[in-house]
């Protein structure tokens, strides 16, 4: 049963709380050719499947090349007296009980942690011990363990021993992202398929993340909407851009014979500003100029149109390896290689947004750009305008500089029209004053991982809650619905509590990651929205179709969308309309902070009210504050079928929190130690978020009983969270003053923003944006730690 | 009506429980051969198993096989009290309330209704995305794993020379829906929702006007794609992973070369376009024949057509109701005239999926006995199981063709239900097609542990 109720393909160690994995070579699949026999086949399977955790010290015993060399003489550490390896006799060797499952009741899970059975290769590793365990193999290849950032030790991460040292990042190519490459077809994509792939941690991550056959096949048919504006002189039909404006294109759809110069700017200007974002090199240009001429050529013979025309030759500049892998490879004129202006320029700009800098700004016949956009006055100059004309006249390799453009381009308050929101909303009273650039968001969105909290399905949202028997349902579908429309989004919700974090900390109002961990201050929908003015008492004071809402007014089936759009924030009230009213102090006792609102609890819960939501909750935790991974999430099948079942008998119903406890800490269930070995990670932090359901409502019952939040947690790297809490928000007030889960915090946002995991490597930076943190409480200033570093400026071969 | 005895109830239960005997986990493939093409119809508010139930099948379950009498039921997973699969032929099956199409166009006693299949792990709900051709959990819109169309399109023995590994269309909303196919976990695979424009994608080749434009510049492109990132890789300052990820890149613009030197090599005359703006059941018709023309034409050998499939619901059947086909299943519940509606529209669909089974059957097979419908399997399938707020617990199927390889037709099957060892599930459905495809496929989709109830393929359709 465990096997599938697990989240997580589990790995860890023998004795010591379970460390990280990483992606790597299938242990399951050893090389065809592994010499030395037994001992190559042990060597290698220690290394691929246990490894990674069982490292140095970091989980005992050391499972390495040499830890297996070593091993003879140690002992276990949870039944002292039991000897790890005893050669020639694999029954008498601890090891091989634990891999065996045959280590009895008090000998802790079987390994590898995850698994109610042991590994195929148990055999192999039986018959190494019986040959006496041999470790000598020269002919085995290096060792190849794959790297997993959380399994360093934080206080030697974040230890800067000589700050002048030369830092850097290793080269690459980044494959643009699904944002970016909606953001250049300005909007006009359907499903792209840049998602990043499965595992990966980030969406900025680039590690052999390329383009395969599938994938050009999908992104053809996203054209030609995605080249329109490069194909049609019709500034005010096709989402026009301000290059209409000096007759780029139209210089080329409206002459037959158009001129050399004519030619020649609209090739510079798509790569330019339509496909590379920097400035193409000669032989770029040059390719390109020849493959439209050739094209305009074709066209008498085969009757291709202009347009047609224009068409292919902006495919080919948008499907170019230029225009899809962004570089990051630097050029070393003095001894050290430091990305060219335009590729920094490249990477500051993805920092802040999935514009590239320079894409041109659709024309706005209506004026609705606001005038707050920080882009508002050189609207002709594209998006991050500072940032392309910083690359073009050298600045941008001035840190100060890039500071100053961080703090241009990141957000702020407004009075009037948000800058990041969709012409047709960005005057809305509905949404924050607050707002982030979308790439600062993103972040948000993606450590905090609650981007789907508007998809994920949910069974009976208002189960178990006090809103169960009301008509929630069309509400709670709106709420979920609406991205940039009259009212916000769930995520559009959390998304703009965040931004009045982020920039009221940054202005001196407190730290960062301690208010998002406990802010009672919340956005909230409004739930009057789309108001009837007509009172009630009862139904029959209402006309025909209508009914008399909880609001005392009558309403018909459009109002029904709206009237408990604040239900899953446990609010009764009427939140009105204004903006200021939407900004609601939430009740201490009952929400606090980013892990009790309904979007991350939605995004984190399951399909209906009594899934193992808490396993997800817990994992997140573990994973995203604390640092310390089990493995992918992929592997979430079964997560309902394989809880038990709710009894039949007529004895009391189960909450989830039982059935996940009989399923995994119950001595009495089947295979629930080893269950336990990943869920004693899980399942304690997870606990204290039953007290709502797997949509995010507070529970107001729990099948038989009342809700439970309560928790012991005793295994946090953190020793001093190492106790019983009452509630989740007692949870969140300890989460958000420990430096162990800020500096997770740090350590995501470096991720994130460089695109890749941390190395020891990077502890001077990372110390820096420690520093910046604790030192200002800001966000922002963080960044402008890492923005400002060697890190972030300079590259060595390294390949991702 | 046809009506069943106990005592011929009694002898289908043994006859079941012999079918059950006689299939482990692993039946030997018949020696006749195996498919060579499928065509795989998802429906996307789901179908009810009462479109496929036959008299005779009602009365095996009436005379005991379920807990009580169907009656009214739409689905009745939670009845079945059996414990070995029921094989009930008494040649009624198209007086089923949605199978009339399939006397009307001859292909009765090539089809097999089947019921009690599960599909618990995809979770439900209005949709299960992917998760009805993978039998995984789409969560978030990610697929959960690859889907049986895209592990079928990856087989040498299916795809052959074809030009198009799959073709994947759907009657919905927007130019593509990418809820209900994946290669892999995370990663959709389009289907075409505008006839029009697939008509464009699998005979432009052929055509001539527009189509045959798009098809010549996408020529050119690939082919200057493929310079440039020749060019591309000579900087010299690429590591050896940046320069690989370039490589991997062109070897892709040269498989859809490939694709175009393979659609070149066939030298077809191309189909009449389909027409645009039709109604929904003409349109699903449109673009079963445009699937089934590929497929008699050589272009793939595997084809999805959905219909409101991957979440893409918004369907009104104007010539059956104004209501739409999403809030039509919404309001059924207390009124009939929805309830007809839509058990009206599946039988209108089956038709639709009957006629261009008929036109398989018309057409010998190539370089084979038989006709290409004894060589191709259809599969009609809903994409969230027995209702439209689906609890996965059966998927109701109907089977057209296959007749090289799976067992006559003209019957209802009919599995245990979830509570019995006997129970089987849609990865097993799953399975079967690939053993038809000739591969050993036992363990296909997302269920581990015991949520898998059995390995292997549903051995009582194989031949």
């Amino acid at each position: 049963m465990c096997a599938t109720l697990l989240l997580f393909g589990c790995q860890g160690e023998v004795e010591e709380p379970l460390r990280p994995t990483g992606p790597g070579p299938d242990p399951m699949e050893p090389p065809d050719e592994i010499p030395c026999g037994s001992a190559g086949a042990a060597i290698t399977f220690f290394e691929r499947r246990c490894a990674t955790c069982h490292q140095g010290s970091r989980a005992y015993p050391d499972l390495t090349r040499g830890g297996l060399a070593a091993l003879e003489g140690l002992e276990s550490q949870g039944m002292p007296g039991e000897r790890l390896l005893v050669p020639g006799d694999p029954e008498a060797s601890w090891l091989f009980r634990k891999m065996a499952h045959t280590q009895g009741d008090d000998g802790g899970a079987g390994m590898p942690l995850g698994l109610d059975r042991p590994v195929e290769q148990l055999a192999e590793i039986e018959a190494w011990i019986v040959e006496g365990a041999p470790t000598a193999c020269d002919e085995l290849a290096p060792p190849s363990i794959p790297y997993d950032p959380n399994a360093l030790d934080p206080d030697a991460l974040f230890t800067c021993a000589d700050p002048t040292a030369p830092r850097s990042s290793p080269t690459r190519l980044r494959r643009i992202d699904a944002a970016e490459f909606n953001a250049v077809a300005i909007g006009k994509a359907s499903t792209n398929p840049l998602a990043p792939p499965e595992g990966t941690r980030y969406s900025t991550y680039a590690n052999d993340i390329t383009i395969d056959a599938p994938t050009v096949g999908l992104l053809l048919p996203q054209f030609p909407r995605a080249t329109i504006e490069w194909a049609v002189a019709d500034p005010q039909g096709a989402g026009a851009r301000r290059m209409y404006g000096v007759g780029v294109v139209g210089c080329m759809a409206n002459n037959a014979d158009p001129s050399d110069d004519c030619i020649d700017t609209y090739v510079e200007t798509l790569l330019r500003r339509g496909a590379l974002f920097r400035g193409p090199t000669p032989e770029e240009h040059a390719r390109l100029r020849a493959f439209l001429t050739d094209a305009m050529a074709r066209e008498a013979t085969e009757s291709i149109t202009r347009r047609q025309t224009l068409d292919l030759v902006a495919q080919a500049a948008r499907l170019s390896p230029g225009a899809l892998f962004r570089p990051e490879l630097g050029e070393s004129p003095d001894g050290r290689r430091r990305l060219t202006d335009d590729e920094l320029a490249l990477a500051l700009g993805h920092v802040i947004s999935a514009n590239p800098p320079g894409l041109p700004i659709p024309n706005d016949p209506s004026g609705t750009i606001s005038p707050e956009d920080p882009d508002a006055d050189n609207l002709a100059g594209g998006r991050l305008n500072r940032v392309a004309a910083a690359a073009a006249d050298g600045s941008i390799g001035d840190p100060a500089v890039r500071v100053a453009l961080l703090r241009h381009y990141a957000g702020g308050v407004v009075a009037e029209r948000r800058p990041d929101l969709s012409t047709r909303g960005n005057d809305n009273p509905a949404r924050g004053e607050y707002w982030l650039n979308s790439n600062l968001l993103g972040f948000f969105r993606e450590w905090l991982d609650y981007g789907d909290a508007n998809v994920v399905f949910k069974q009976d949202p208002a189960a178990t809650s006090s809103f169960e028997d009301q008509d929630i349902g069309p509400s709670f579908s709106e709420l979920r619905s609406s991205e940039n429309g009259s009212e916000g989004t769930l995520v559009n919700q959390l998304d703009d509590l965040i931004a009045r974090v982020v920039i009221e900390t940054d202005a001196g109002g407190g730290d960062v990651f301690e208010t998002l961990m406990t802010t009672t201050e919340w956005h909230l929908p409004s739930n009057l929205g789309a108001g009837s003015t007509t009172p009630c008492t009862t139904d029959a004071d209402c006309g025909s179709g209508q009914t008399c809402t909880h609001t005392m007014y009558c309403t018909g089936s459009t109002r029904r969308k709206h009237y408990w759009k604040q239900a899953v924030f446990g609010i009764t009230e009427n939140v009105g309309v204004l903006r200021e009213d939407r900004w609601v102090s939430m009740d201490p006792a009952r929400r606090m902070g980013v892990l009790t609102h309904p979007a991350w609890l939605a995004a984190h819960g399951g399909n209906f009210e009594d899934d193992a939501s808490l396993v997800e909750r817990g994992a997140w935790i573990r994973t995203h504050l604390f640092c310390q991974s089990f493995g992918d999430l992929s592997d979430v099948q079964g997560l309902v079928a394989m809880l038990p079942p709710q009894p039949t008998d007529g004895s009391p119903l189960l909450s989830a929190r039982q059935r996940v406890v009989q399923a995994t800490e119950d001595p009495a269930t089947e295979n629930a130690q080893s269950c336990y070995g990943c869920h004693q990670y899980m399942n304690s932090l997870g606990y204290a978020f039953e007290l709502y359901n797997h949509a995010g409502f507070e529970r107001e019952w729990d099948h038989s009983g009342a809700p439970d939040g309560t928790t012991v947690i005793d295994n946090l790297p953190d020793p001093d969270l190492n106790r019983a809490y009452a509630s989740p928000m007692e949870l969140v007030q300890a989460i958000a003053t420990s430096p162990y889960a800020r500096r997770g915090f740090v350590r995501h946002a470096f991720r994130y923003f460089m695109g890749r995991d941390e190395v020891m490597a990077d502890g001077c930076t990372l110390a820096e944006m420690e520093d910046a943190l604790n030192r200002t409480g800001s966000f922002l200033s963080m960044l402008e730690a890492l923005i400002s570093s060697e890190t972030f400026e300079y590259r060595h071969e390294g390949g991702q | 009506m046809s009506r069943i005895s106990r005592r011929r109830f009694l002898g289908g239960v043994a006859a079941g429980a012999a079918l059950a005997s006689l299939s482990p986990f692993r039946p030997a493939r018949a020696a006749g051969g195996r498919a060579c093409r499928f065509l795989i119809v998802l429906e996307g508010n789901c179908y009810e198993p009462r479109c496929l139930l036959a008299p005779s099948a009602r009365a095996a379950l009436d005379a005991g096989a379920a807990s009580s009498p169907i009656g009214e039921s739409r689905w009745w997973y939670r009845s079945y009290r059996h414990d070995a699969p029921l094989s009930i032929d008494d040649g009624d099956l198209a007086m089923a309330p949605a199978l009339a199409g399939l006397e009307e166009h001859g292909v009765a006693d090539r089809a097999t209704a089947i019921f009690g299949l599960s599909s618990r792990v995809v979770g439900g709900g209005h949709t299960a995305f992917h998760g009805a051709l993978s039998s995984t959990r789409t969560l978030s819109g990610r697929a959960g794993g690859q889907t049986i169309d895209a592990w079928l399109a990856s087989q040498a023995t299916v795809r052959g020379e074809t030009p198009f590994d799959a073709v994947r269309l759907n009657v919905g909303g927007g130019a593509l829906t990418f809820g209900a196919c994946a290669g892999a976990p995370g990663l959709s695979l389009p289907m075409i929702n505008d006839p029009v424009a697939a008509h464009g994608v699998l005979y432009g080749a052929f055509s001539t006007g527009d189509a045959q434009i798009a098809y010549n510049q996408q020529r050119h492109l690939l082919a200057f794609l493929r310079d440039e990132v020749q060019e591309a890789i000579v900087d010299d300052r690429l590591d050896v992973s940046a320069a690989r990820k370039l490589e991997l890149y062109g070897a892709s613009i040269d498989e859809l070369r490939l694709t175009q030197t393979r659609l070149e090599a066939l030298a077809l005359s191309p189909r009449p376009v389909p027409e645009a703006g039709l109604a929904p059941i003409p349109r699903l018709g449109a673009t079963l024949d445009l699937a089934t023309s590929a497929l008699i034409d050589g272009l793939t050998n595997v084809a999805v057509v959905g219909s409101g499939a991957g979440g893409s619901w918004p369907l009104t059947y104007s010539s059956v109701s104004a209501v739409g086909r999403h809030d039509m299943h919404h309001g059924s519940a207390g009124n009939p005239t929805l309830r007809q509606n839509i058990l009206d529209i599946t039988r209108l669909q089956i038709r639709e999926i009957a006629r261009v089974a008929r036109r398989l059957a018309d057409e010998p097979e190539p370089g084979g006995e038989g006709s290409m419908l004894d060589h191709t399997i259809v599969v009609f399938i809903g994409d969230n199981g027995e209702q439209h707020h689906s609890t996965a617990s059966e998927f109701p199927v109907l089977l057209i063709g296959g007749g090289a390889v799976l067992q006559p037709g003209g019957r209802t099957l009919i599995y245990p239900g979830l509570g019995s060892g006997g129970h089987r599930q849609v990865s097993n459905l799953w399975n079967t097609l690939g053993y038809a495809a000739g591969t050993d496929l036992d363990d296909f989709g997302g269920e581990e542990g015991t949520l898998r109830r059995a390995f292997g393929p549903l051995g009582e359709l194989l031949a």
